[in-house]
């Protein structure tokens, strides 16, 4: 196997080792929270949100359903809240199809590659109903949106449109609204 | 221990070094990330590699996706079952390697070079041939794969060449999707089986591990009778069939780094005497070698601009060994052993510049180099030794891409791509774009009007393979294959989960290289291919889990090769497929049923080929019982031998299938 000898491989090879060293002993020292996923810390936020928000009392509901629009990518990691228990109400997760209907959610969430047009009609939908929405898309506050999580200096952050909040019935807590990068319809 | 081997073991030695270090974390990163209260959250760092995820194509399509669930629900064994799976492509297989058929075209005697076929976005098809390879020469075993993505229609504005017909991306998995130890035992009939080990962790701060080692054997049939050599041992090739494939895959994740690596050896004998050799004769067979290190890294420069920088490496060795008669059609028999063989590296980068910094446009663009390092071709007969050919080159490729992707309003977008291309095997740039307009008519139908050029430069091969006494001579004025491809689709959602989908495409390929047998044999760009058709496919996904699916594609393809004009040989007019799965006894059961329907095909010599129905079932344990988890395929259930079109190195002018097959899997995690 002369190629195995080619100069080429002799340095990866030789490359290699160090290269994995080095990452292992990175391993044990490197900070615990760098380098989070984008899908992971979106869903840590919507699982706050759900702690911050007060919804028209309804005494028969023992489950606050957090809904997202069909995702690959949301999808696994929202599986990770489910069943955790938010003001003594035990969260379930649904992933919701186009034409779907959003009657039985809390929270929406509709991830940002979702075409505008759709999240448009998932405005209309929901518009003076009691669930808080929520998506990463840019344009969002300004299509009639909730809450936007927007992305600044390799943080998330988040906006908050308080117009559409109140009609559809909804409190966020002062605390979360300290919090927020912007508030509009003060 | 060869040096494959050798290079194996030391890749193993290192990894469980690595592994010996590491305490495994008890609490995992989603849970504490949940754990933080919302003041904490927004100072938490995303990383840059999960912020610039690439979609699901690069360029606007109608992309079709087949996901890992969908692989054990129908049980496909390579990439090739999948493959076949899948609306417009056909799948031919000569008991040498697999070859793809796209939208009616199929040339027989070529090795899936017009279309590109990716690992993780990388470009696998190799450096000689052009090969895209499907069977069990494959990189990848099956249970790897994460998902396939189809991306129908000229690519070369972003990937440059051979992405005439289209895109084959194989995503894989990650550490964390296993989570522990894998050991799988697969036996089936034909005397075939399979051990699989897999190891994948995914560590607290971050950094997965996907390490994955297989090897494949199947004796084949145990007789397989071709009458076009009744003459010789009552045309019945005995124990020829035979199929050994070992793999040995890695991938290692560690915030913005990955580094991937694969290598697949494998030996097929030849039952069927192509290419002139003697038929029954056990030295007749073929072994393909190909690896791979690929290590990429995804960075933010700034909020909205994420920049990707990759390294690779790949090799590729082919050697064939084929005995023959040197007497031949006199006699008497001379036996004589030839050897024909390959070897071949290249290397190479890419930078990719990824923005969203602008709410209407999304755009990105890339420099991509390639250097071919080595590109050998040899052809010798071992004894008495006699050389052929040994043809030596190199040379360098390199493109410059950009798209973008202009919202012009909320339900009109539009996708412009272009990419220039030098490549050291034509002499003239290339430059292909790439034109999408996409409506969204309502939120439920959406609308798409596609144009496409795309190119494909001369494979070494093609241009250099130099034996007079075979009727091969080398020509090195050929000039590059192009196609123009147009097509419009419309995608509607009438209710959730349900989608439906029709396209229209016209495909103009032109400059095709053939083989010129009015002459002494040398590749010419005189083949002249349309394809035109239309197909529909509906698809309903249950909340359950049930699933529905069915495509049917119209196509017609006219070829006009040297001269003739003629409807393509091996260009079925109708394609159909059906799948359906449906979980049982509270999901904990998958049954998959598929049955695809290929019409009749013209051979090379003129004749039918009557068309089949292939239907396949299976049955699997989707949820592990005491850490055991099964499947049980059945292949060909109707046991009918289909045949497959002949190339020109073939006697025959088809060939016949495996009838009905079996294959039993046991697996076990911990």
């Amino acid at each position: 196997m002369h190629y195995l000898d080619s100069p080429i491989k002799q340095k990866l090879r030789l490359l290699a080792i160090p290269m994995l060293m080095l990452v292992g002993t990175g391993l044990h020292t490197a900070l615990a929270m760098a380098g989070t996923s984008e899908q992971a810390l979106t869903v840590a936020f919507l699982y706050n949100f759900l702690k911050f928000a007060e919804w028209p009392e309804d005494p028969s509901q023992s489950e606050l359903t957090l809904c997202v629009i069909e995702s690959a990518d949301f999808g696994n990691e929202l599986e990770k809240i489910a069943g955790r228990s938010v003001q003594n109400k035990k969260v379930r997760i649904k992933q919701l199809g186009l034409n779907e209907n959003p009657g039985g959610c809390q929270l929406l969430f509709i991830p940002g590659e979702e075409k505008p047009v759709r999240i448009r009609e998932w405005l209309k939908n929901t518009a003076n109903t009691p669930i808080l929405v929520v998506s990463n898309m840019n344009e969002f506050l300004d299509m009639g949106g909730m809450i936007l999580l927007v992305e600044n200096d390799q943080r998330l952050q988040f906006e908050v449109n308080l117009e559409p909040v109140r009609r559809a019935g909804l409190r966020l807590n002062s605390q979360l609204l300290q919090i927020a990068r912007s508030v509009r319809g003060n | 221990m060869t040096g494959s081997h050798r290079m194996i073991l030391s890749t193993c030695l290192i990894m469980a070094a690595l592994l010996g270090g590491l305490s495994p974390a008890h609490s995992e990163e989603a849970e504490e990330l949940l754990d933080l209260s919302l003041n904490q959250l927004v100072n938490v760092e995303v990383s840059s590699a999960s912020r610039f995820k690439q979609k699901a194509s690069e360029a606007p399509s109608a992309v079709e996706v087949l996901n890992a669930e969908d692989i054990r629900s129908f049980g496909w064994r390579t990439l090739a079952d999948a493959l076949n799976a899948i609306r417009g492509l056909t799948v031919r297989n000569d008991r040498n390697y697999s070859y793809l058929g796209v939208r009616g075209f199929s040339r027989t005697g070529d090795y899936t070079s017009r279309v590109l076929i990716m690992i993780d976005g990388r470009r696998m098809n190799d450096a000689v041939y052009d090969s895209g390879f499907l069977g069990e020469e494959f990189l990848l075993d099956t249970n790897l794969i994460d998902r396939i993505e189809y991306i129908p229609g000229s690519g070369s504005s972003v990937y440059g060449a051979n992405a005439l017909l289209g895109v084959v991306n194989v995503i894989t998995k990650q550490g964390k999707d296993f989570n522990g130890v894998r050991l799988s035992g697969e036996a089936g009939s034909l005397d075939t089986y399979r051990g699989r080990a897999t190891f994948g962790k995914e560590w607290a701060n971050g950094a997965d591990l996907l390490l994955n080692v297989s090897q494949f054997f199947s004796h084949g049939e145990e007789r397989l009778y071709f009458p076009e050599f009744a003459s010789i041992n009552g045309g019945i090739a005995q124990d020829m069939d035979l199929e050994r494939s070992s793999r040995l895959f890695g991938e290692f994740n560690y915030h913005d780094f990955t580094l991937r690596g694969g290598y697949v050896d494998r030996y097929k004998r030849v039952p069927t005497a192509s290419f002139g050799a003697i038929f029954n004769d056990k030295q007749v067979y073929a072994v393909d070698k190909q690896g791979y290190l690929d290590l990429d890294y995804n960075t933010a420069i700034t909020d909205g601009l994420g920049l990707e920088l990759r390294a690779f490496h790949h090799w590729y060795d082919y050697r064939s060994v084929q005995a023959y008669d040197f007497n031949a059609p006199d006699p008497p028999l001379f036996r004589v052993l030839n050897n024909d063989a390959v070897n071949s590296r290249w290397w190479g980068g890419e930078i990719k510049l990824i923005s969203k910094q602008f709410d209407r446009h999304k755009w990105l663009a890339g420099v991509d180099v390639q250097y071919d390092q080595q590109q050998t071709l040899i052809n010798n007969d071992i004894d008495p030794y006699t050389l052929y050919l040994r043809s030596f080159n190199e040379g360098w490729r390199a493109g410059v891409y950009m798209q973008d992707e202009y919202r012009i309003s909320d339900s009109l977008l539009l996708n412009v791509g272009v990419r220039l291309d030098h490549h050291h095997l034509i002499k003239t740039l290339q430059l292909h774009p790439r034109i999408g307009l996409i409506w969204d008519v309502t939120p439920a139908l959406t609308t798409k009007l596609l144009y496409g050029s795309a190119f494909r430069a001369p494979n070494i091969y093609e241009r250099d393979y130099n034996i007079p006494l075979w009727g091969f001579a080398r020509n090195p004025n050929n000039r590059e294959e192009k196609v123009k491809s147009y097509e419009a689709i419309a995608e509607w959602y009438p209710s959730a989960d349900v989608k439906l989908l029709s396209t229209f495409y016209y495909n103009n390929l032109s400059q095709l290289l053939v083989q010129d047998t009015n002459s002494d044999g040398r590749f010419i760009n005189d083949g002249h291919y349309q394809t035109y058709g239309f197909e529909l496919q509906g698809e309903k996904r249950w909340d359950s889990g049930r699933l529905a699916k069915l495509s049917w594609t119209r196509t017609y393809t006219r070829a006009d090769v040297l001269g003739v004009r003629s409807w393509a040989p091996d260009s079925p007019k109708n394609l159909v497929k059906l799948h359906y799965a449906e979980p049982l006894f509270d999901n904990r059961v998958r049954l998959g049923f598929e049955e695809i329907f290929v019409d009749e095909r013209k051979t090379r010599m003129g004749n039918l080929v009557r068309p089949y129905h292939l239907v396949n079932v299976n049955l699997a344990l989707t949820k592990p019982l005491y850490g055991f988890q099964a499947s049980l395929g059945i292949y060909n259930v109707l046991g009918y031998r289909y045949q497959f079109v002949g190339g020109s190195e073939h006697v025959q002018d088809t060939l016949a299938a495996d009838g009905r097959t079996v294959r039993f899997r046991l697996e076990y995690g911990f």
